[in-house]
């Protein structure tokens, strides 16, 4: 077994960059090796093993305990598995190409940014911008899958590209601000000014959202042989929304501002 | 305190000191006259070196409005190349447009020790001194960015005569601590904002009816007969068009006897022959300025890999912003004196435009015979981070790793090119021409640029090995006005540089009329305008360039 269990010593007094202790990174390497390492650690540097108790691991994945000072956890991932036992800062697994990064309770802000492949699960909340665009970039998550268990923040899914969102409890003001293809279900309630500037792409809710961007109009109730198709291929958006999907779906066509290619699916 | 650096190979050029092992002895921040042995000394042992004055980069967009615009659009560029943690690091980064923190720091750590911004817009101005009063361990200067400003060429062309002209540019120097004038396409960017799309060297302009010929030689007459050191800093005409090479030879020949700079002139050597319709200039370039004594040109290389362009030729940059990579781009407005734009590119060794565009600056650099008036910059950001300075060295120096790169680029542009033919290496000698006497000749740095007595003690040690690219990268110690401040490419100090500007003389009469112009045109007025000596690098005020009798 290649993994290992990383415990903090003590909760953390300042913010720690986590993005080097990727499983790819510390395959074959001793734990004395691991403690040897240095993160960025508050505005100085920290030494792994100051922080952290590191032991083997039972698999392969790297565990963490969490802490909500560990930023940047998981961020740049392209093989292999992450746990945290806990919660974790900010922008984790962002910028992610591949693998698997699971997460027992809370996220911080910039959860998933940049994404371009890989699984995220969330099984607490997370904060704002899950899924949106990292600093300097002109598109948010372009793939992979992020399924959060409750709430999320403000700014869901900014600028999205491609890929699955799926959020089990409410979301906040502003989703899918510029979102340019893709899908997000919101189990809860879609918070308010939602789908501003949103260009083509799906967003799937079970509650009429109350007061959506200026933009959309309502096509009325359908018939979506679609959505069928989708929840047979996509079990886990079919068991958001408690098991199945019945097809029938009111249709909001939006943004229309931005060209009106997206559209918002109330499930009936 | 006297330090004596013994035992390296000394390269100084301008004093005629080529590859003599000899002792350079520093006190007090200069460099003395060898006083013999006596006294107390702390020795450097420089046995293995070989023995440079500090570099001078001069054009590279390092501070001001438009460099900070590039940060603002290169997000991703500080989050690619964080600073690294430390004592002296450990905040900003960047390569294309790092903080002004990474900015000294890279620039020290190649063994630079001066480096110039060279547009700086007069209502920016203000900001880019205090951009470069925290830059650390490098001295600046800024030229002044005029030719498309409403107050010159209203004077020019309401006929107002040369000494009025004298006058506002003399007065303007001053007012933005300036140490030059640079002229970005001359009237071009105020014609685009008449909707022109371009502005060829003898076509009357929008409005005001002038030809940028008209524009670039009276300020040519007023910088030389205000006895400015550094003749006129032009960025010409068509930047970036094939076919410029025209354009370029033209304004070669329209200088009226006057010395100028070329700046950037790979961006101006571009020839139509050609399926494609893009080919090399060079060629013709070359020739012309090395018949053409009064002439000087930087190069402007480019190199591949991510970077940003920041440019104040809207004109130019506007022209370009849909092949920005990433797909971003700022254009805007200055105070209606200038503009500004700022377009990401990406050079790629696959593109025959851009594989082509690096062999036409590898062409110019060793097809121009005179090491004095050719100096080394990549125009960064535009053609690429100053970072890559060493691998560009090792270009010039080193024929075969040349050809193993030119084997690497786009198949016809290969065949565009005549790099393969040609068989010259810079020697460090020349290098050392390059990259810092002949700089600091065209600036006026009377004590810079060479390791005589009298000179600022900027001494750079590096370990000679047939890697330039290495050696050049990581010296063994960098010393700032005699303090050392890198050791083995590692920064261990950080010092407080200096900033140069020309104040010549101006009618009086001048400040009472800029006065009523900035209070009926102008969104501030004049006395808030004028930048005082105080406010220079936080009290320190600026360092004077002697005029030229």
């Amino acid at each position: 077994m290649s993994g290992f269990r990383l415990t903090l010593k003590a909760p953390l007094s300042a913010r720690v960059d986590a993005s080097s202790l990727l499983p790819e990174a510390l395959a074959g390497v001793s734990a004395a090796d691991v403690a040897a390492l240095t993160v960025p650690f508050g505005t100085g540097v920290a030494l792994v093993g100051d922080l952290f108790e590191i032991t083997a691991g039972s698999d392969e994945a790297v565990v963490f305990s969490g802490d909500p000072r560990l930023d940047y956890v998981g961020s740049g991932l392209a093989a292999g598995e992450i746990r945290v036992e806990g919660s974790v800062g900010v922008a984790a697994g962002a910028g992610m190409s591949g693998g698997r990064l699971v997460i027992s309770r809370d996220a911080g802000d910039g959860l998933a940014a940049g994404l371009t492949g890989g699984r995220i699960e969330v099984f607490g909340s997370a904060g704002k911008n899950v899924g949106g665009p990292r600093p300097g970039e002109r598109q948010g998550m372009r793939g992979g899958v992020v399924s959060i268990a409750g709430r999320v923040g403000d700014g869901l899914g900014a600028r999205l590209r491609g890929g699955l969102i799926l959020v089990g409890g409410d979301a906040g003001a502003g989703a899918a601000d510029g979102l340019l293809a893709g899908t997000l279900a919101v189990a809860g309630r879609l918070g308010p000014g939602a789908g501003r500037g949103m260009k083509r792409g799906s967003i799937l809710v079970t509650t009429a959202p109350e007061a959506l961007a200026t933009g959309f109009a309502e096509a009325g109730p359908q018939d979506f042989v679609a959505l069928k198709l989708l929840a047979r291929r996509v079990p886990e958006l079919a068991a958001l929304f408690g098991g199945t999907l019945s097809g029938r779906a009111v249709r909001l066509v939006g943004n229309r501002l931005a060209g009106g290619e997206g559209e918002i699916l109330v499930l009936s | 305190m006297r330090t004596r650096v013994t035992g390296g190979r000394v390269f100084d050029p301008a004093n005629g000191i080529i590859d003599q092992v000899r002792d350079v002895v520093i006190e007090d921040g200069r460099i003395i006259a060898d006083p013999g042995p006596g006294g107390s000394e702390e020795v450097v042992n420089a046995s293995g070196c070989i023995v440079l004055a500090g570099g001078i980069d001069l054009h590279s967009h390092i501070a001001g409005g438009k460099v900070n615009l590039g940060r603002l659009l290169m997000n991703e560029d500080r989050a690619l190349f964080p600073e690294p943690f430390g004592d002296f690091c450990g905040c900003g980064g960047g390569r294309a447009a790092p903080t002004t923190h990474a900015t000294g720091c890279r620039y020290s750590q190649m063994g630079y020790t001066a480096v110039f911004e060279p547009a700086v817009v007069g209502a920016n101005a203000r900001h880019a001194h205090l951009e470069m009063a925290d830059i650390p361990n490098i001295d600046t200067g800024g030229f002044l960015v005029l030719g498309n400003d409403d107050f010159l060429l209203r004077l020019i062309a309401m006929g107002e005569g040369q000494q009025a002209i004298n006058d506002y540019v003399a007065w303007m120097l001053k007012a933005t601590q300036s140490c030059a004038i640079k002229i970005v396409n001359p009237g071009g960017i105020n014609a685009f904002k008449f909707n022109g799309r371009n502005l060829d060297l003898d076509e009357a302009g929008p409005f005001y009816e002038l030809t940028p010929r008209r524009i670039l030689n009276t300020l040519q007459r007023a910088v030389t007969e205000l006895g400015v050191p550094h003749p006129i800093h032009l960025h010409g005409c068509n930047l970036g068009i094939p076919g410029n090479v025209k354009t370029t030879l033209a304004t070669m020949g329209a200088t009226e006897g006057f010395p100028l700079h070329l700046t950037h002139i790979q961006f101006h050597s571009y020839g139509t022959e050609g399926d494609r319709h893009f080919s090399s200039g060079a060629a013709e370039i070359a020739e012309a300025v090395n018949a053409m004594p009064h002439i000087s040109v930087d190069v402007g290389q480019i190199m591949f890999g991510q970077t940003v362009t920041a440019s104040a030729d809207l004109m130019s940059q506007y022209r370009n912003h849909n092949i920005a990579d990433p797909k971003k781009w700022i254009g805007m407005d200055i105070e209606m004196d200038a503009a500004c734009g700022v377009v990401p590119f990406n050079y790629r060794d696959t593109s025959f435009v851009n594989a082509l565009q690096w062999a036409i600056g590898l062409e110019l650099f060793l097809l121009i015979e005179d090491p004095w008036r050719v100096y080394l910059t990549t125009d960064h950001p535009n053609g690429g981070p100053f970072t890559s300075y060493p691998h560009l060295i090792r270009l010039l120096m080193d024929k075969p790793f040349r050809d193993h790169h030119l084997r690497q680029i786009h198949k016809a542009a290969r065949s565009h090119t005549r790099l393969e033919s040609i068989s010259r290496e810079y020697t460090l000698e020349e290098i050392a021409v390059v990259t810092r006497a002949a700089p600091a000749r065209t600036l006026g740095l009377k004590d810079r640029g060479h390791l005589g007595p009298g000179a600022r003690a900027d001494v750079v040690l590096y370990e000679d090995q047939p890697d330039r690219e290495t050696m050049f990268a990581h010296p063994r110690i960098v010393m700032k006005d005699g303090e050392v401040v890198v050791v083995n490419g590692e920064i261990v100090a950080l010092t407080e540089g200096r900033t140069y500007a020309v104040h010549p003389p101006s009618d009086p009469l001048m400040d009472k009329r800029l006065e009523r112009w900035f209070d009926e045109a102008v969104g501030l007025k004049s006395s808030h305008y004028q930048i005082a000596d105080g406010e220079i690098r936080g009290g320190q005020g600026p360092e004077i360039v002697e005029l030229k009798p």
